[in-house]
């Protein structure tokens, strides 16, 4: 959606320009402003349409990383699918709050499709945040760590 | 794009632990791409979330095979959705009666299925090696030989073999054979993924489409019913609203049947 400050300086765009009517759209909105032709009080009709919802996905949306410096990093999901912390149930999980972590170590398993992904870290570090439960679905891009490296 | 020869290397063994686990070896002793790992018999043959496949000696085809697809990563989810169409084009062959080959089916994502029994079962894993060079191995195992009471106890109603249901003993190697030619007369298919195409092979056998499942994923329980794939091979259900589900795993699938 366009906020009311953004509307608001349109249609005073449109009243004060020669030209009857604006219309700007990108990606996922879309305005329209026609200039009224009867004179009456009402000097613009405002038209603000959106294309089409897709169809409602069960999604999570990635959550807000505690904090974001030149010393921390983010590991987020290559791929959509659910997240597991550990090989199986019984196993322990691979890495856990607080945990030093080295380049190469395996962090979690990502599965989609019964494709196995072994997300290991791209550095050495230590586990500040874990933000997704055990068996939790994901999707591409999802935050899933906060690593502090050294 | 350069031809891929599967079979070049074939890595031939007895009993062993895991044919994933053997080739996952050679490939960061860096095996090329097509390289195949192929046992009499598996003792902890993988399935996911730390399960075994049954994998008993000389009864199916127990292997694992190295491929290289390119492109999108996140796209690589549709690499175990082409394996299950390779395996069962590799089979077809040996099973003359119609009667029974309509019924040849992929649960999705990838189980082989007839009617309702699995006959085989692919779990593949992302391998990366320390020079960057990243890789799926995928795993295949397919009940040949086996009779009924050959499954352990809890999988005689849901396990299924060849020689079971055609009355025709099939040889590993002669599937070998074939499921080599299907996989470099379509390993093309993901170089790079395409989506469609292997959307459009696998929709073909799609085992339960149009009717209702309940799936277990993650700790939820999902029912709707089943309208096709998603953009990365999902398991589409459209639920009592009209709400559409995208599943990208699940730990239990099971058709809703009315009363």
């Amino acid at each position: 959606m366009f906020d009311l400050k953004e509307v608001k300086k349109l249609v005073r765009l449109l009243e004060q320009s020669q030209i009857s009517e604006i219309e700007i759209s990108d990606k996922d909105r879309k305005i329209r402003l026609t200039k009224s032709t009867q004179g009456d009080a009402q000097s613009g009709q405002t038209i603000i349409t959106a294309p089409p919802a897709p169809p409602p996905v069960d999604t999570l949306a990635p959550a807000a990383p505690k904090a974001v410096g030149a010393n921390i990093k983010l590991v987020k999901s290559p791929m959509v699918g659910s997240y597991y912390t550990a090989p199986s149930p019984d196993s322990e999980p691979y890495v856990q709050v607080g945990d030093h972590v080295r380049k190469g170590q395996v962090l979690c398993i990502i599965e989609a499709m019964k494709l196995m992904n072994e997300l290991e870290c791209e550095f050495d570090g230590r586990i500040v945040d874990m933000h997704v439960e055990n068996a939790q679905p994901v999707e591409f891009d999802h935050l899933l760590f906060t690593i502090e490296t050294a | 794009m350069a031809k891929v020869t599967f079979g070049k290397t074939i890595i031939r063994l007895g009993t062993v632990t895991s044919t994933q686990d053997i080739l996952k070896e050679s490939f960061h002793q860096g095996v090329a791409e097509g390289a195949i790992a192929i046992a009499d018999g598996q003792t902890l043959g993988k399935g996911r979330q730390g399960r075994t496949w049954d994998s008993a000696a000389g009864k199916g085809l127990w292997l694992s095979t190295l491929i290289e697809p390119s492109g999108p990563e996140a796209l690589w989810t549709w690499v175990p959705l082409w394996a299950g169409i390779i395996v069962r084009d590799s089979i077809l062959q040996f099973i003359p009666d119609k009667q029974i080959s309509r019924v040849l089916l992929l649960k999705w994502p990838n189980d082989l299925y007839i009617e309702d029994r699995k006959l085989g079962g692919i779990l593949a894993e992302k391998v990366q090696h320390k020079s960057g060079r990243s890789a799926v191995i995928v795993g295949i195992g397919l009940n040949l030989k086996q009779q009924r009471d050959d499954f352990p106890p809890h999988l005689r109603n849901r396990a299924a073999s060849l020689t079971e249901r055609t009355h025709v003993e099939i040889q590993p190697e002669q599937i070998l054979e074939n499921l080599i030619e299907q996989a470099e007369q379509n390993v093309h298919l993901l170089k790079p993924i395409d989506t469609k195409a292997i959307e459009k092979a696998w929709m073909t056998s799609a085992w339960g489409l149009g009717e209702q499942f309940q799936v277990i994923s993650g700790d939820k329980v999902y029912e709707g019913r089943f309208i096709g794939l998603g953009p990365h091979g999902e398991m589409c259900l459209e639920d009592s609203a009209g709400k559409v589900i995208h599943l990208a795993s699940s730990d239990g699938i099971s058709k809703v049947t009315s009363q």
